[in-house]
């Protein structure tokens, strides 16, 4: 046989539609394919069997291929996550709101204030460069991950000459500030004063500065407080016991650096004073005499300025700053709301909004990626299931 | 006073209608596609199946499904009519994948290999002769042989369906061709 004739007899083979299939077929087409009675297939229709409004949802939905589902899908989740990571965050912090507001900071001395003290010890003597910044560095870590474990951090080491330079390097010098605020009645707000001076007294502390003022607007009164290091904790909690603590901050700064930095430099000065001293007595003439008393008087005063500074920094590693607020209006006064709170609201949300897409995405990609490779595997899986239908 | 003349001639019916109730691109262009495939698809789906009810209840689902996803046919891709027969397919695919998982291939063979009372004998038996080379035919190889002579599709259209290149189509059509004849020839 041809292969034209072959052709022409498989066309000739090809099976005639029902005319009254077609007819039923053609007036199904004409109203739109609805589900029906129209529908020629009658009660062999597949898909589910779903009330009028599901239905409808249900063809519509398996009308749209994945690929344009993919996108709202997609928006969907990334918002339902949005609102679940907020909500969880709300939540978070609301749990917060009901304790005192207790942040402690603490500044690593090997980071800008170290490299300053290695800096200026480096004047005077290379080889202390690399023993101070080999001790300085491993001081960070430590610290950063844990503050309990302070005590352990390897302060900067000493210079190896003029062992009196910093004779306590090695315990940590903290310069710790706090900052309460009370709530109190209006009428209670001078007995809360009064007592916040008790307290400071009982603690061996120092009033620095206090003001208590009374309007129709309420009662205010704020104290700087100087109280000792080692009283500070029982005298920040003998204050939160005064009044309705709307929130409580504390800081501490590691002071160390400016002290060694301080007692560096005056070592370098007493050394060189004592090498001036020398010269002196071998000068030649009186008037380079006078050129050196004079340089060596500068230099004197020089190191007075040094003590003096290394002295305030301990002063103030011994003794913690309190700022104590005490006013009437509560925690959701909104007298106190200024330009700058607006704007440091506006960075809170914007930070909270950064935070919530960031932990967003952190869900979303993975579970996007392994949706889209569900999607793959389940779109081969199928092709290939149809191809084995026909025989591999 | 001179009547003014009318700026539009040769109009003299006006045909208004909610602009919702027009039909779209799409609607016109599916209903042109059902005109001129709906034959062709039953053609190729029965060739597939063999089994006429089957074939008209596969037939219905395709065009209700390419009706549904209308909207989603891009030219880009091929023509309308690989589009169609590609659902078809898909459709008539799943049909075998359920008839096999129910372990049981119903077929009409009487259905099929009807012969009407005016075939002349000779036509009669070439007709067997093609039919029983048919049988011996895989249900790949008589996939293409329907999308081919019952479908009437073009090669680059059977090889979108099918997801080949025009070539290998071709070629795969061309050696069933050879089958077919060489059993013709033995029969």
């Amino acid at each position: 046989m041809r292969l034209d004739d072959l052709e022409r007899e498989l066309r000739a083979e090809r099976p005639d539609i029902d005319p009254e299939f077609a007819r039923k077929l053609d007036e199904w087409a004409e109203a739109g394919f609805p589900r029906g009675p129209l529908d020629p297939r009658g009660k062999s229709a597949p898909g589910p069997r779903l009330p009028g409004p599901f239905r409808r949802a249900w063809e519509r939905l398996t009308s749209v291929p994945p690929r344009r589902i993919a996108a709202p899908v997609a928006a969907a989740a990334l918002l339902i996550t949005v609102v679940g990571v907020s909500i969880s965050g709300i939540e978070l912090d609301s749990d917060e709101g009901d304790q005192a507001t207790l942040t402690v900071e603490q500044e690593a001395p090997g980071g800008d204030r170290g490299d300053d003290a290695v800096g200026g010890a480096a004047g005077g003597a290379g080889e202390r460069l690399e023993s101070t910044a080999e001790g300085a560095a491993p001081a960070t870590a430590p610290q950063q991950a844990d503050e309990t474990a302070m005590p352990d951090v390897v302060p900067p080491a000493p210079p190896e000459s003029g062992d009196d330079v910093a004779p306590n390097a090695d315990e940590r010098l903290q310069d710790s500030t706090a900052r309460l605020s009370l709530g109190a009645d209006a009428d209670e707000v001078q007995e809360v004063a009064n007592e916040v001076i008790e307290v400071t007294d009982r603690h061996d502390g120092i009033v620095m500065n206090s003001q208590v003022t009374s309007d129709q607007g309420g009662a205010r009164a704020s104290f700087d407080l100087e109280i000792p290091v080692d009283n500070l904790d029982a005298a920040i909690e003998d204050l939160s016991k005064l009044g309705d603590v709307i929130s409580r901050n504390e800081a501490v700064e590691d002071v160390t650096a400016r002290y060694v930095r301080a007692q560096r430099q005056r070592a370098r000065i007493l050394d060189r004073i004592q090498k001036l001293r020398r010269e002196r007595l071998e000068a030649d003439s009186r008037q380079e005499r006078l050129v050196i008393t004079s340089e060596i008087q500068s230099l004197k005063a020089q190191a007075d300025a040094l003590e003096a500074q290394g002295n305030q920094v301990r002063r103030e590693a011994s003794f913690a700053t309190v700022h104590v607020d005490i006013t009437s209006n509560g925690p959701d006064s909104d007298d106190g709301w200024t330009l700058g709170d607006a704007v440091d609201d506006a960075g809170d949300v914007l930070r909270t909004i950064a935070g919530v897409a960031l932990v967003s995405l952190a869900i979303l990609v993975p579970l996007g990626l392994l949706l889209a490779l569900v999607y793959l595997v389940l779109t081969r899986g199928r092709r290939r299931a149809r191809e084995r239908a026909l025989g591999g | 006073m001179d009547a003014r003349e009318p700026r539009s001639t040769g109009v003299n019916q006006t045909l208004v209608a909610p602009a919702s109730q027009a039909p779209s691109a799409a609607d016109e262009a599916f209903e042109a596609l059902y005109r001129s495939s709906r034959d062709d698809v039953f053609g190729y789906v029965c060739g597939l199946l063999r089994d006429r009810s089957a074939a008209e209840d596969v037939t219905a689902q395709a065009f209700e499904r390419a009706y549904r996803r209308r909207s989603t046919y891009n030219p880009k891709k091929g023509t309308h009519r690989a589009w169609l027969f590609g659902i078809a397919r898909n459709a008539a695919l799943d049909e075998l994948r359920r008839r096999s998982r129910q372990a049981e291939l119903v077929t009409d063979p009487e259905d099929v290999d009807a012969v009407t009372g005016d075939e002349s004998a000779e036509t009669a038996m070439r007709r067997a002769t093609i039919r029983k080379a048919m049988d011996r035919l895989t249900p790949r190889e008589r996939e293409l042989v329907a999308l081919k002579f019952f479908a009437g599709l073009q090669n680059t259209e059977i090889a979108r369906v099918i997801g080949t290149s025009e070539s290998n189509a071709g070629t795969k059509i061309h050696r069933v061709l050879e089958k077919l004849r060489r059993a013709c020839d033995e029969a």
